[in-house]
């Protein structure tokens, strides 16, 4: 072989050899990562309504069990402007209220949205356009409320007119919009109906038809004293059966298994010597799968008390009213969460560092505070 | 149980700031002119007294009453009921709003002891509204307040409602009168 020719193979083969050299490096681009279809069911979504910044809300798909940052934070929706959450199990999706202007943090015109995410992927796979009226604050778990069977979406509206409005999960439609003039919150009862709490301590109940359009209303008597003693916007459900905790350290149980809400007998958490302790957070009040109730219980409530959150979590039997153990917590709680059935089940507290720490259920066992960074982690939802 | 580590409670936003000594809260009953003009005026029933625009307010500035404390800090007199930005820190005044926000007519309300002259005053926590939150000297106190169904006694709603823009930018805490003598 001629030396040109040979030094000209020698480059080519140089070359070639360097070209495929690159292509086994090259990695693939445009690679998202997927979530499982149906998440374990110890995953908890963590609402941060962002307060500082308002309009960047976000709820975070977590594994509270995972070791490590990374490992424990999956993936996250937006929830602009404290926006409201409901988990979707049957058709495995997420729904987020959210609320939107067309000049951002300047305002413009508003637009309230019920925005849907599948769970595999967290797109964005449709959204409903509702009244711009949701009532925008605090968080409460009662500010939405969804009908056994999933198909109705219900809404509480402020401005300060009070309402709510109805959506079809199926059609993804608005349906309707009803009055609850002196009444706040949705509360589902029964298949087709919701409760709202009323400012002079009564229940105002809504029965709608199959397709969620209003069909009638009534009312309860006076239930309790909204200026001594008012129920949190919270509440447990054991069997059936929603604990609303009050101010002073009662519980008001109502009855959500029929059309029409059914008050009981209320019971104290506390004995006599003990009422120094009252109910305290965000969400002072959660019951585990097993229909165990918690109280987040602060040691030395007062009036003007009743946000601060607390030291201890106590445990009790729903049905027969008696306090199990009392957990004292590694940090001081704001609210509480919680997911996982079984052996599975775990306690989490946003604590005073805006932190989400987990423990065991029902023992109370510290597992670990999560290393997620929110700034405002004030609800925990469970993938349960 | 931990008492000594837990032994003290705070507010929610003061363990965001970790900027409030935590303050008092009043024993006291809250039959004064609230409850009283809630009863007489709607009858006790379903529609609950809520705060409405009032035109003319008198402004701090005017000197009527005595009035010392620091507007900038949570434990200001005024604050008892409030949640939110302090319009002092924001370029506003305990009772005025910022440059370029819009205040809302509406609003919850608190009855405050005034320590100077033992008196208790209603306050009305008018929103600014229209710019994104201020950020500075957040605040958080709960006398008299009640859950969010309602309305008029509680700081958990986002007042911005009236007005142009429902974004939130801080809150002032404006005297809007004497509160009747409890009964």
């Amino acid at each position: 072989m001629k030396p040109l020719t040979l030094v000209l193979s020698l480059l080519a083969l140089l070359v070639s050899a360097t070209v495929l050299h690159a292509d086994d490096v090259a990695e693939p681009m445009g690679v998202i990562q997927q979530l499982p279809a149906i998440y374990p069911d110890h995953w908890m979504m963590i609402h941060d309504i962002s307060f500082f910044h308002m309009s960047e809300g976000e709820v975070l798909v977590v594994d509270p069990l995972a070791t490590t940052q990374p490992t424990q934070y999956k993936g996250m929706m937006t929830a602009s402007f404290i926006g409201a959450y409901q988990r979707g199990r049957i058709r495995g999706e997420h729904y987020v209220v959210e609320t939107f202007t067309s000049r951002g943090t300047r305002g413009g015109e508003r637009t309230d949205v019920v925005t849907i995410y599948d769970n595999a992927g967290l797109k964005v796979k449709g959204e409903v356009i509702i009244p711009a009226k949701r009532m925008t604050g605090m968080p409460k778990p009662i500010a939405i409320g969804m009908s056994p069977d999933e198909r109705l979406l219900m809404v509480y509206n402020f401005t300060p007119a009070q309402s709510v409005s109805i959506v079809d999960l199926e059609s993804r439609s608005f349906i309707a919009e009803v009055p609850t003039p002196g009444c706040g919150f949705v509360i589902p009862t029964g298949q087709r109906s919701f409760f709202s709490i009323c400012a002079n301590g009564s229940l105002r109940t809504t029965h709608l038809d199959q397709a969620g359009k209003p069909a009638s209303s009534e009312q309860t008597d006076k239930l309790f004293d909204v200026d001594v003693d008012p129920v949190f916007e919270a509440f447990g459900l054991s069997d059936g059966v929603a604990h609303f905790p009050t101010f002073q350290g009662r519980v008001l149980p109502i009855n959500l298994t029929g059309e029409s809400p059914v008050s009981g007998e209320p019971w104290w958490l506390t004995e006599t010597s003990e009422r120094a302790w009252r109910p305290a957070g965000v969400r002072p009040v959660i019951t585990d799968a097993n229909g165990v109730g918690y109280f987040l219980m602060q040691p030395d409530g007062a009036e003007g008390t009743h946000k601060n959150g607390g030291s201890e979590v106590w445990v009790f039997d729903m049905k027969s009213h008696e306090r199990k153990t009392r957990l004292v917590l590694k940090n001081w709680g704001l609210t509480l969460g919680t997911s996982g059935r079984g052996e599975n089940r775990l306690l989490a507290v946003t604590n005073d560092q805006m932190k989400v720490d987990i423990y065991r259920l029902p023992g109370g066992e510290f597992v670990h505070t999560l290393g997620i960074e929110a700034a405002t982690p004030l609800v925990v939802h469970g993938a349960h | 149980m931990n008492s000594d580590k837990h032994s003290r409670s705070g507010g929610l936003v003061d363990r965001l700031t970790e900027s409030l000594s935590r303050s008092v809260a009043s024993r006291t009953s809250r039959r004064g002119l609230l409850g009283w003009l809630g009863g007489a005026v709607a009858g006790g029933a379903l529609l609950p007294l809520l705060p409405v625009a009032r035109a003319a307010v008198p402004t701090q500035s005017s000197g009527s009453i005595a009035d010392r404390g620091d507007p900038t800090s949570c434990d200001y007199w005024r604050y008892c009921a409030i949640d939110g930005f302090l319009c002092s820190c924001c370029g506003g005044t305990a009772n005025t709003c910022p440059p370029g926000t819009e205040q809302s007519p509406v609003t919850w309300i608190g009855t405050c002891l005034n320590p100077d002259d033992g008196k208790k005053y209603i306050i009305s926590y008018n929103d600014c509204c229209g710019k994104s939150g201020c950020g500075s000297c957040m605040c958080n106190r709960n006398e008299g307040d009640r859950p969010m169904y309602h309305p008029s006694k509680s700081n958990d709603l986002n007042w911005c409602l009236g007005t142009s823009s429902a974004i939130y930018n801080c809150s002032t805490a404006i005297i809007t009168g004497l509160a009747l003598p409890e009964t």
